[in-house]
């Protein structure tokens, strides 16, 4: 069987093993362009792998967790980075890597080389699948080429080709990957042409970063640009270069770095621009086809890296898709989204929420009040609209060090890295460490705990649980947000702190994770010395992703908060004046009622929906394994967030979706269920903490577990077995 | 057919198939459950994993009687003819985890995807110390050989 080609003796007809990528660079070196020279290893070789290793099974068994429709976007990143995991971990049958090893020694011998996709169908059709795969530059010596080669095959299983999967037609009997390996061309100045606009038939459009292509086809450095007539090649227009920042080789990839180059000057001479254009209508003329050629201007001058049909992007439609894939961002959007986040939004977040509970709900007139409802939920729109743009797209840091780590260390659990994210206090557990501290308060102190049986919090003549009770109250605010009076949320908290002061019953602490130290020196000791400091780079930035993924929702749950606060001042003023259906009516309706005496508002039907009755039982569900562990339990099932005070030490909280808020209930569960998949989420994140198995994804878990039911959580398989029903 | 042959053909069935159909009963009721197995090269043992909360648990753990059908049906009318079935009758002991059984070894190449399954702190490793052997072929020939 033949495994590998090289690109010269690539014909048409091996168009099916080779991909699209490499069967047209094959076609223009035969034709005497000027192409890196190389060999593609067939997409026989990507069969041969998954088929003679367990791998095939084992994407199948991953693929298989949950229907494809049911996952949400981090889940789709963690069955990816699970993928990706498996290639890394699987070792080559030694004589099919003895057979590519000798052919990419005889191709590249010592020199750097490009590793990149070519899949199948990859440049073809109406959607450009173009970035959904991965290329690794500079990778030098066979064995690290071939541990790329595993990386790129992948990359057909990457979180963004998931997401394509029907157009792709992503199976995984049928699936296959070809990887180009050519000599890597340390390019000086980079770019894309394409021989006929696709806006503009008259002209051809050149684009040109300094350094290599990748910060142009990524989007990281703003490219200088040219359009050329294309009946007279004169050009028609130019853009100066706006930035000097130029991407270079590092290591197994590229950085981005300050172009020391002379700011404003031409990255291309008039030659050179005329150079890059005649290839690209030669390219043209050979294909019979506009062309959307990539090339680099090397040690030996022009080259071509690439080229395809020029095809008119079709917008994608689905919005939930192009969102997801916006959340893939690269290292310097991440650095300067970091500083935005930690410079403006939440110091400008804290700021808001100060500014506004300076008002108080309870002692303005109708006419006050309604104005600070109304800027009240205006703030809590906004933020909740930063938090969308900005800081969920920051979580993205932690799977971007999460890859990275895997690559330098390779370890069995693609998930271990989140020990080593897990430095800094986050702010859900310094809050829940103050629960704790009262609660330790009432345990040490017997008769305390005895008055509290049957006497509010706030009847209680202990001055330091008072003085804590203060200073959560400034700190925290209410818990949980909770739309309740005052002397509810007290209920709640003196519950919820008998519990966890029982003297007879211990409680879960944070865990410490172990060999931390050890973790980051093996994390560092998988780079080269002048690459360390990237690496420790992008662990702080990890970090600051982990910490701030959970410190975000407490900062915008002080905006739930004081707009629940102005709602219930609101509703019980309207249940004074006997309006009816008060508890159900919307904020503006508050607003419009308090300004407006006269108004009656509607009160809200509430349409119930039925679900089908179903006599299918639920025995065992399936899930991710988030957190380690197994534990049994009797179910708390979570379906309004004050029932979470009715959780007793032991219980297996079991609810839709937990977030930072509500984690303070953590210390006393014995396991964590979630219907919301992932392994970065808020329950799991807690789990890890605390040391509790959880299982995330599991679909429609508050319906299909019933309080009482006893449960066993298996958070090593993510498994939860319905032992007994209640 | 004489012995050898028998547990030939017994042998030969237990290695082409992965899978089995295990037969436990608890409380007076009867519970069935796929498994992964593997066979010792005397026939006398069949291994298998499977976490230690499931239904077959408790039943193995109350009583330890178990049958495990294995058979090659493909789901064709040839079946009628072609098909064979065995089932094995027994005696299920579950192994100590530590130090790890000898067999995962050769379970895992038998079923090298369930590396991360068998592995998990989760699972308990049982084996079924078989006492005779059942075998259906041609439709309704039934031969039974009982173990020494």
């Amino acid at each position: 069987m033949t495994l590998c080609l090289d690109l010269r003796e690539i014909q048409s007809e091996h168009a099916p093993q080779t991909g699209g990528k490499a069967s047209s660079l094959a076609r223009l070196l035969q034709h005497d362009f000027h192409v890196p020279q190389g060999l593609c290893i067939l997409t026989g070789a990507y069969r041969l792998f998954v088929d003679t290793t367990p791998l095939g099974e084992r994407i199948r068994l991953e693929l298989s967790r949950k229907e494809f429709r049911h996952m949400r976007w981090e889940e789709l990143w963690d069955a990816a980075l699970r993928i990706r995991n498996l290639f890394s971990r699987t070792a080559f049958p030694p004589e099919m890597e003895g057979v590519i090893a000798d052919r990419i020694e005889q191709s590249i011998g010592g020199r750097p080389a490009a590793v990149r996709s070519s899949a199948i169908g990859e440049d073809s059709g109406q959607l450009s699948f173009a970035g959904l795969h991965e290329s690794v530059l500079n990778v030098t010596g066979t064995s690290h080429i071939l541990e790329q080669v595993k990386k790129v095959w992948a990359s057909l299983w990457s979180d963004a080709a998931l997401l394509y999967r029907q157009e792709l037609g992503l199976a995984v009997e049928q699936s296959a990957m070809a990887v180009l390996v050519q000599q890597f061309v340390p390019g000086d100045v980079s770019g894309v042409i394409f021989s006929q606009s696709p806006l503009d038939p008259e002209v051809a459009v050149l684009e040109a970063v300094s350094g290599l292509a990748q910060g142009l086809v990524d989007g990281s450095v703003e490219p200088e640009r040219w359009e050329i007539e294309r009946h007279n090649a004169r050009i028609h227009s130019h853009r100066s270069p706006l930035e000097n920042r130029r991407v270079v080789a590092v290591s197994g990839g590229t950085r981005i770095v300050e172009d020391q180059g002379g700011r404003g000057e031409s990255l291309l001479s008039n030659q050179q621009i005329q150079e890059v254009y005649t290839a690209a209508l030669e390219a043209e003329r050979l294909f019979g086809s506009p062309q959307d050629v990539e090339w680099t201007f090397g040690p030996a001058g022009l080259q071509i890296l690439q080229s395809r049909p020029v095809t008119i992007k079709k917008q994608d439609r689905d919005e939930k898709r192009v969102w997801s894939l916006s959340l893939r961002r690269s290292y310097e959007n991440l650095k300067e989204l970091r500083v935005k986040i930690e410079g403006l939004i939440l110091p400008g977040m804290e700021e808001a929420a100060d500014e506004l509970s300076w008002s108080s709900p309870g002692e303005s007139s109708d006419r006050e009040l309604a104005g600070q409802l109304e800027q009240r939920q205006a703030a809590l729109d906004r933020w909740t609209d930063v938090y969308w743009s900005d800081l969920i797209p920051f979580a993205h840091g932690m799977r971007l060090f999460g890859q990275v780590y895997n690559d330098a260390v390779g370890p069995e659990d693609p998930f271990a890295f989140v020990a080593l994210l897990r430095r800094d206090r986050l702010e859900s557990v310094e809050r829940n460490r103050l629960i704790r501290q009262m609660a330790d308060h009432i345990r040490s102190r017997p008769q305390l705990r005895d008055r509290l049986l049957d006497q509010p919090l706030s009847h209680c003549d202990d001055g330091e649980l008072l003085s804590l009770l203060e200073i959560y109250g400034l700190r925290y605010g209410n818990l949980l947000g909770l739309q309740a009076d005052r002397n509810r949320l007290e209920e709640y908290l003196r519950a919820l702190l008998l519990e966890m002061s029982d003297p007879e019953r211990s409680l879960n602490v944070e865990q410490q994770p172990e060999d931390r130290e050890e973790m980051e020196k093996q994390y560092l000791a998988g780079f080269r010395e002048e690459d360390r400091e990237h690496a420790r780079e992008l662990l702080e930035l990890g970090r600051a992703s982990y910490r701030i993924r959970d410190d975000d929702n407490i900062y915008l749950d002080r905006f739930k908060g004081l707009v629940r606060e102005a709602e219930e001042v609101a509703r019980e003023r309207l249940r004074g004046r006997g309006t009816r259906g008060v508890d159900q009516l919307p904020g503006e309706e508050l607003i419009e009622a308090l300004r407006d005496p006269a108004y009656r508002p509607q009160p809200l039907v509430e349409q119930v929906e039925q679900a089908a009755p179903s006599e299918v039982d639920a025995r065992q569900l399936l899930g991710q394994p988030a957190s380690h562990g197994i534990a049994t339990g009797r179910a708390r099932v979570i379906r309004k967030p004050e029932e979470l005070f009715g959780l007793q030490k032991g219980e297996v909280l079991v609810c839709d979706a937990i977030d930072p808020a509500m984690t303070f209930v953590a210390p006393l569960a014995a396991a964590i269920v979630e219907r919301r998949g992932g392994m970065l989420i808020h329950g799991a994140i807690i789990a890890r903490e605390y040391g509790i198995p959880c299982v995330t994804g599991i679909p429609q878990a508050t319906e299909r577990i019933a309080n009482g039911d006893r449960l066993t959580v298996d958070g090593y398989l993510g498994i939860v077995a319905i032992d007994s029903r209640n | 057919m004489r012995n050898q042959e028998f547990l030939d053909r017994v042998g030969q069935l237990l290695d082409s198939q992965r899978v089995g159909v295990l037969a436990t009963h608890y409380r007076n009721r009867p519970h069935q459950s796929l498994i992964a197995y593997i066979h010792s090269e005397s026939l006398q043992d069949i291994f298998f994993v499977t976490p230690g909360y499931t239904r077959k648990v408790e039943a193995m753990t109350a009583d330890p009687c178990v049958a495990l059908l294995v058979d090659n049906r493909q789901n064709v009318e040839s079946d009628f003819d072609a098909c064979i079935a065995i089932t094995a009758k027994g005696m299920v002991e579950e192994l100590a985890p530590d130090p790890r059984p000898s067999f995962l070894s050769r379970y895992l190449k038998k079923h090298p995807y369930l590396e991360e399954f068998v592995f998990s702190p989760s699972c308990r490793y049982f084996r079924i110390r078989v006492q005779s052997y059942t075998l259906v072929s041609s439709f309704q020939r039934v031969e039974e050989l009982v173990l020494e």
